[in-house]
């Protein structure tokens, strides 16, 4: 794919919620690799979206597993008619063509294949392609971003002290009241109140995250929530649909959940 | 004609002396016209039956208490029952019965739950029990009832009625001298949810809801005094009934819910507890009424869906009010129902004033102010609230003893009774520490002294935990019925067990191989491999691609499963009962010396595999002592004082293996690995001396062992052949079950064991 096809057309809807904005935008300046920790579903990879429209640079995203290995991210040699030909993988990519490159959810992958960006990451700015006998040295807009949510994974998926500490980071978390309002608003056009109820919903659970839930109910939640509720859905199904059901499997707490939104309404 | 009647039994009878005046004028207070009649005729049937003076005072002071609490009819059908009593139980009996009436109608308080411990205590007299029992039994009534409900009841007398074919004396004294753990066995939820079903699902709603964290316990017991019907609070604790009478199924969740969140509406805008100061009682119901609207209204601001709750649970009431509670119920309906008017001027005052300080309702003052001054009007309004049988209505609501400072001083006593039982064992032990600090002072030894004394340290055991046991009589697990103290075996030389370890070390060898050898985990997948059962198609494609690349391809393109890593935990549970300083058949060792060395060699097997890994032996003096000696916990490193441990445990006491086995499954639970396994090393059947029924002890212990293996951990048991006969295999299951008189045969008997785990 070419690189062109990484680049975003329509500037993504993003509400700054401190002066995120501005520190991306100077790491960014002297390419420091950034790491965007927060709960799931708290806006991550929308913001780093939009700070690719606002540079105006391609992102390419890749989504990690525990299944990727170090070629999935650099590029392999493949079959074709005139024999085999080498193929870029998505961090290659990025590199040659001076690309954000996104890793989201890092802690996924698995620690041998996280350390190929180490090169990367500090002042060499390469990216040795071993198969290929290769090496890339970055293009001069590359620059590395990663999330993780240091909260679900269990201990054992925590990212290597060296790889963490060649990172800049940036925290992300639930937006306060007013602005959570505001964005569920635009994201899924329910009105002021409804939105608010939604919102007020949330909070309440938030509390619940570490008494029982894992994670309280995300931004993301709720706008799927909202976008029901436009579609005619009645409040309280919606509610049970995106966040009572999915976010937790306790029956016990379940019918918590369901009280204290049967309490909001 | 009944004035006359009494004039003229007094004549006959004379009643004025048997009966005392105040109880006479009580009668009279009660009982008139029609029901003065039946209440004669009841005396003169108890007259009838001879059975002494003081049959006719009891019975004065009984029916009063039955009339009040549960009705005339109840009160007449007290006599017939009584009749049938004297008859078939004599005098003593039938005397009780009359004093027991009355304190079982205040305890119960509800007409068909009367009946049923009428009817149950006219069975128990028809089988023809032993007086002495069932003059106990009726003796012991308010005791009993405080714990159990009348069906509860119910079912205590029958499960001991069938013990008379089991034992005879235990038969007796289940009846004569009923323990409150034996009764608690019979607490089961009468209908409906209980707190028992829904206590998380409360935790976690209150949280969310108000963000506070407090302890939330059941009442222990179920009195049935007024405040224990309803929940309660302070600023540690909320306490909530055990299940609410009469509200059943979904609703039952909801009353939690509205209870819950009623009480967390006081945190949040409750002021901290006040001193009552010069208020009457009939004010403080008042304030503590308008304080709940209060502060319900505050909720329902943030909440609106609160109301609709709370709503739920408010009677509907015409304004013909037949008592004092109903005014009150309907006051607190018209302060939190917009749409609800009462005709009656007084709640309509209420309403009206609590609705035109809407804007200052943040402020707990108006409560006050308001409350007092209904509660002067209705004093002035001559109206009677019986206070001592005032129930605050709607059920969700709290008795509202949080808000007061000195209300709550003053039953402290009464709240010390629904500490948790972990609080409360704390509490006891709390002097017996202060005896060993003052014996210590006494002698005047510098607490470094202590530490060269560590015997003290080893023999003192400390409480830990409360098993369940199952008795397979009843079916019914005995709740919180034995009770572990952990110990520290004293450190002792360990040449024994090193001179055994090395007479056996060639066995020791091939324990390790075999313990190496079992890899218990989840297979994991390999990829990349030399050989294996299927291609890596990964690669393959890969080697392909090398190989038409002009490169040499990797050969490793196979993938296979594999059990790569140990993912085992082991808890090693040696018996070291008294039995245990017994021979092992055909050889010169004692039991207990051959489980220490098997032991050491198990551990040292692990120690070099890195599996994590615990040793406790147990032994038990009765169901309040069981011992349990921490050798090695899982966390611990094994090291030399480990062995030194080990080697000090001594043969002693008795083996209540269940109890053992419940306290090991709570240690191994917390370990995060695949398996969990426990080994039982012993030398025979559980047995203890405050059982004597052979098959209870392995009974329980066998049903320790389901539930065990229901939390997926595995029990093993190695039994060293004392030559006594004993029921292992009927505990453990013959396929878990190794029998062994020699050491040398350890290692492959094992082998079976690790064979089966790797399965």
């Amino acid at each position: 794919m070419a690189i062109i096809e990484y680049m975003i057309d329509h500037e993504p809807y993003y509400r700054p919620i401190a002066n995120e904005c501005d520190l991306f935008t100077a790491a960014y300046a002297s390419r420091i690799p950034m790491m965007l920790k927060g709960p799931t579903g708290c806006g991550k990879t929308r913001f780093v979206e939009y700070m690719a429209w606002k540079l105006g640079k391609p992102i390419v995203t890749v989504a990690c597993h525990e299944d990727m290995t170090a070629s999935d991210l650099v590029g392999r040699f493949l079959l074709d008619i005139n024999g085999t030909t080498w193929h870029d993988g998505p961090l290659t990519l990025a590199v040659r063509t001076g690309a954000i490159c996104y890793l989201d959810e890092i802690v996924e992958a698995r620690q041998d294949t996280t350390v190929i960006i180490h090169p990367l990451t500090d002042n060499r700015r390469i990216l040795p392609l071993e198969k290929k006998n290769e090496l890339v040295t970055a293009h001069n807009d590359f620059q590395l971003v990663i999330s993780y949510n240091p909260g679900y994974q269990n201990i054992i998926k925590d990212l290597k002290e060296s790889t963490k500490q060649r990172f800049g980071a940036l925290e992300f978390i639930y937006p306060e009241e007013k602005i959570e309002i505001e964005i569920v608003i635009h994201e899924s056009e329910i009105s002021q109140n409804e939105a608010a109820i939604l919102v007020k919903i949330a909070t309440k659970l938030r509390n619940l995250k570490g008494h029982g839930l894992n994670e309280g109910a995300s931004t993301r939640m709720l706008i799927q929530a909202g976008r029901l509720i436009k579609n005619g859905v009645s409040f309280s199904d919606a509610c049970s649909v995106s966040i009572v059901l999915p976010i937790t499997d306790d029956r016990d707490m379940r019918e918590a959940l369901s009280g204290v939104v049967s309490a909001c309404l | 004609m009944s004035d006359d009647a009494i004039a003229a039994l007094s004549k006959n009878y004379k009643i004025s002396e048997v009966i005392s005046n105040k109880a006479i004028s009580n009668v009279h207070r009660v009982f008139f016209n029609n029901n003065l009649d039946r209440w004669i005729t009841g005396l003169e049937k108890i007259i009838e039956c001879k059975i002494g003076n003081n049959s006719l005072m009891n019975y004065a002071i009984g029916s009063v208490k039955v009339a009040n609490s549960v009705g005339f009819d109840l009160a007449e059908l007290c006599i017939h029952h009584f009749t049938l009593i004297a008859k078939k139980g004599g005098p003593v009996v039938a005397n009780q019965f009359l004093i027991a009436m009355g304190k079982a109608a205040e305890c119960i308080s509800d007409q068909i739950g009367f009946k049923i411990w009428l009817k149950t205590i006219e069975e128990l007299v028809n089988l023809n029990f032993n007086t002495i029992m069932i003059e106990a039994v009726l003796r012991q009534t308010d005791k009993m009832l405080a714990i159990l409900n009348p069906i509860e009841f119910r079912s205590w007398a029958l499960n001991g009625i069938k013990l008379k074919q089991v034992n005879q004396s235990e038969f007796e004294t289940y009846f004569i001298n009923p323990e409150i753990d034996t009764l608690k066995n019979f607490l089961e939820p009468i209908q409906g949810a209980t707190f028992n079903e829904l206590g998380r699902n409360l935790h976690s709603y209150l949280i969310a809801l108000w963000n506070i964290y407090p302890v939330i316990s059941q009442y222990q017991l179920n009195h049935e005094a007024n405040g224990t019907r309803r929940s309660s609070f302070d600023r540690m604790m909320v306490s909530v009934p055990r299940s609410y009478l009469g509200i059943t199924g979904n609703d039952a969740i909801l009353n939690y819910q509205a209870a819950i969140a009623h009480i967390g509406a006081h945190y949040r805008f409750s002021p901290l507890p006040l001193p009552i100061g010069e208020l009457k009682p009939i004010q403080l119901i008042l304030i503590g009424i308008m304080e709940d609207a209060r502060v319900e209204q505050l909720a329902i601001r943030e909440f609106p869906g609160l109301k609709r709750l709370w709503l739920k649970y408010h009677r509907s009431i015409d304004n013909d009010f037949v008592t004092a509670e109903d005014m009150l119920a309907c006051l607190s309906r018209s302060l939190i129902d917009d749409d609800f008017k009462s005709n009656n001027p007084w709640v309509e005052k209420g309403r009206a004033m609590f609705f035109d300080q809407k804007h200052t309702w943040d402020n707990y003052d108006i409560s006050k102010y308001i409350g007092s001054l209904l509660g002067n009007d209705l004093g002035q309004m001559r109206i009677q609230i019986n206070l001592k049988n005032y129930l605050i209505s709607p059920a969700y609501r709290d008795d509202n003893w949080g808000l007061w400072e000195r209300v709550y001083e003053e039953t402290q006593s009464e709240k010390d009774e629904i500490l948790p039982e972990s609080v409360r064992l704390k509490q006891k032990e709390s002097p017996d520490e202060h005896k060993g600090k003052k014996e210590k002072s006494a002698t005047d030894k510098p607490d470094g002294l202590f530490l060269t004394k560590p015997i003290e340290l080893y023999n003192k055991g400390f409480q830990i935990a409360r098993h369940d046991e199952w008795d397979y009589i009843s079916g019914i697990a005995r709740k919180n019925w034995t009770t572990i103290s952990e110990f520290i075996p004293e450190p002792s030389p360990v040449d024994d067990i090193n001179f055994l370890l090395k007479k056996y070390s060639s066995i020791e060898t091939r324990i390790d191989k075999l313990v190496k050898a079992a890899k218990i985990s989840r297979p994991v997948r390999l990829r990349h491999q030399r050989q294996g059962d299927h291609l890596d198609i990964d690669a393959c494609v890969l080697a392909i691609v090398e190989k038409r690349a002009g490169i040499t391809p990797d050969e490793r393109i196979f993938e296979t499963k594999e059990m790569v890593s140990r993912d085992l935990s082991v808890l090693l549970l040696l018996d070291i009962s008294e039995s245990t300083r017994d021979k092992v058949r055909d050889t010169s060792s004692t039991v207990i010396a051959m489980v220490r060395a098997s032991a050491a060699m198990l551990a040292k097997a692990m120690v070099k595999l890195g599996d994590p890994f615990a040793i406790y032996g147990f032994c038990s003096n009765g169901r309040d002592e069981v011992r349990y000696y921490r050798v090695k916990n899982f966390s611990e490193k094994y090291s030399s004082s480990t062995l030194a441990r080990l080697a000090g445990l001594r043969g002693m006491l008795s083996t209540r293996l269940g109890a053992a086995l419940r306290q090991s499954g709570l240690e191994i639970e917390k370990s995060k690995t695949h398996r969990k396994l426990i080994i039982v090393i012993t030398d025979g059947e559980p047995s203890d001396i405050d059982v004597s029924d052979e098959k209870y002890l392995i009974q329980d212990a066998k049903k320790s062992i389901q539930e065990l293996s229901l939390k997926g951990i595995n029990t093993f048991c190695i039994g060293l052949d004392s030559g006594l006969d004993d029921n292992l295999s009927l505990i453990f299951g013959t396929k878990n079950f190794i029998r062994i008189n020699k050491i040398e045969s350890l290692p492959e008997k094992l082998a079976m064991l690790y064979f089966r785990l790797i399965r």
